[in-house]
């Protein structure tokens, strides 16, 4: 049995919640049922990078703005 | 100045574009003579610098002298490992002319460009077959960028020989590749290490060059942030983004909007100034940031057949907030397409790698692997829900009361079916004895990251 963060359902929704261009997203969406765990696995680290990625980038300009509010 | 010299003097669209054209001949100049003789463009660089300060000094003159400094002062002189330093190069501590100075110092400066470089041109030569490298790592110091194009090559080649090692049959190939592994994996880790000042593996300690990687561009990206957000600290330099060129420069002034009302800040020494009327903050511009607002808005009160005043007021007073604001912006737009890229790239590898496995795999399998998905059911908010987990947790800064907490919310969520809290701070135990570094897992990412380890390790 597929761990059910892997499954199809919730990595299309880390999919969409990600805000990824369209060309990649479409590709990701429509190889999804193909994919075996190991890709599963790969394609969960990926999708998480790239969410934390996005949550620095937000504290980043956080910062930054602070700084140059002052 | 008087009038009449004003109407000689040139206009400050044409100072930009000679001060344009002087910074794009002074990069020209600066990849070319890297790679031909470093003492005579120092030397020239010092004629330049000489001619420049007559002139007031451009910032980019001034941004090279603050480089300069360390090496000429009295302190940077008389340290041991420096006169050493100087010797040993052939040149006399004790001479105290600064002319002399200032030549020993940027010579010393370019063996260390030369040393840089002969290091990186190696690590090029190992990875010389790879076709990713990015053209700016010849010649030049590398940026970070080309340093990180630099991990993620080493990384995916490193991938391949693992694939290598694990299909090969002949055990004296079979070392080979794994001397050949060993070998990357250093140069990956040294390179890491020395651009960030971070030991990534510690003495006993096992990690994946990937786990590296990830590391290291976070430190690379905090690091310049840091590094831009020092600089705005303790200069008032606001990175300015020329959009003309797409480059990054810096300014001697913090801009930034004060109110709603337009007052500005000027923080040249750290005190705010209100603006008292448009024609002040243009000249500031003009002066500062070298945005030539007069220039601009009448090309567009000629474009949009803007001819009344009280209309071309209006336009001119938008037109300089928007270029205050651009400006002010300026560091969260550079911070977001380096994001981009990074994630562009981590999803393109993910990608490429699967096109790969994709061309071996045999028809038969995939069937077989799209029924076993079918199959599957439930888990819509699973994911959603862990995210959401995270975003409302709040850190104590106590590992275990944070796993704990998140272990928790997510049994309170029932996300996870059941949650054996004592199985999986079990395996958080373990982790820790295993010598889990908490620093990297203290913010909300860094325990995102550990609670889907956890989840993970437990079903598998």
């Amino acid at each position: 049995m597929v761990n059910t963060l892997l499954n199809d359902k919730s990595l299309e929704m880390f999919i969409q919640k990600l805000g990824i261009d369209q060309e990649r997203k479409d590709f990701l969406l429509s190889k999804l049922p193909q994919m075996d765990i190991e890709d599963r696995i790969k394609l969960f680290n990926t999708l998480k990078d790239v969410y934390l990625l996005g949550l620095e980038e937000k504290e980043m300009i956080e910062r930054v703005k602070k700084f140059s509010q002052e | 100045m008087s009038r009449e010299n004003r109407e000689k003097a040139p206009s400050q669209e044409q100072e930009r574009a000679v001060y344009e054209q002087k910074y794009e001949e002074s990069r020209k100049e600066e990849r070319k003579e890297r790679r031909v003789g470093f003492i005579e463009r120092y030397e020239k660089e010092a004629e330049i610098s000489k001619e420049t300060k007559k002139q007031g000094g451009s910032f980019l003159e001034r941004e090279r002298e603050e480089t300069e400094v360390n090496y000429l002062t009295k302190e940077w002189w008389g340290q041991k490992e420096n006169q050493k330093r100087i010797k040993e190069n052939g040149f006399d501590p004790e001479n105290e002319s600064e002319g002399y100075r200032i030549r020993i110092a940027n010579k010393l400066e370019a063996l260390e460009d030369l040393e840089e470089n002969e290091k990186y041109s190696k690590t090029k030569e190992k990875i010389n077959d790879v076709d990713e490298v990015k053209s700016d790592f010849q010649g030049e110091r590398p940026s970070m960028d080309a340093q990180l194009s630099t991990l993620t090559i080493l990384h995916g080649r490193m991938e391949r020989i693992g694939d290598k090692i694990q299909e090969e049959k002949d055990d004296s190939k079979k070392v080979a590749l794994k001397n050949e592994f060993n070998e990357l994996f250093k140069i990956a880790k040294e390179l890491a290490e020395k651009n960030t000042g971070k030991n990534f593996v510690k003495e006993g300690e096992e990690k994946s060059l990937k786990e590296i990687k990830l590391e290291a561009e976070n430190d690379f990206i905090n690091k310049r942030v840091e590094d831009r957000m020092k600089d705005i600290e303790e200069k008032g330099l606001l990175a300015h983004f020329n959009y003309k060129k797409g480059e990054m420069g810096f300014f001697r002034t913090k801009i930034a909007l004060k109110d709603e009302k337009g007052n500005f800040i000027n923080d040249e020494k750290g005190k705010i100034k209100n603006f008292k009327n448009l024609e002040e903050i243009d000249e500031f511009l003009k002066k500062k940031a070298n945005i030539d607002v007069s220039t601009a808005v009448k090309t567009e009160y000629n474009k949009e057949k803007i001819d009344k005043e009280d209309q071309r007021k209006n336009f001119k007073e938008q037109y300089i907030k928007d270029q205050i604001k651009f400006v002010a912006e300026a560091p969260g737009n550079v911070i977001k397409e380096r994001i981009k890229i990074i994630k562009e790239a981590r999803l393109d590898e993910f990608i490429k790698d699967f096109k790969e496995k994709e061309a071996k795999k045999q028809p038969k399998e995939s069937k077989k692997e799209k029924a076993e998905s079918k199959r599957e059911k439930g888990g819509v908010t699973d994911l959603t829900g862990l995210v959401d987990v995270f975003e409302r947790i709040n850190l104590t800064g106590k590992p275990e009361k944070d796993v704990r907490n998140g272990l928790r919310m997510l049994k309170k969520l029932e996300l996870f079916g059941d949650v054996d809290e004592k199985e999986l701070m079990k395996r958080w135990t373990k982790m820790e004895d295993e010598g889990i570094n908490y620093e990297e897992v203290k913010n909300k990412g860094g325990l995102l990251m550990l609670l889907i380890k956890l989840l993970l390790g437990i079903s598998e």
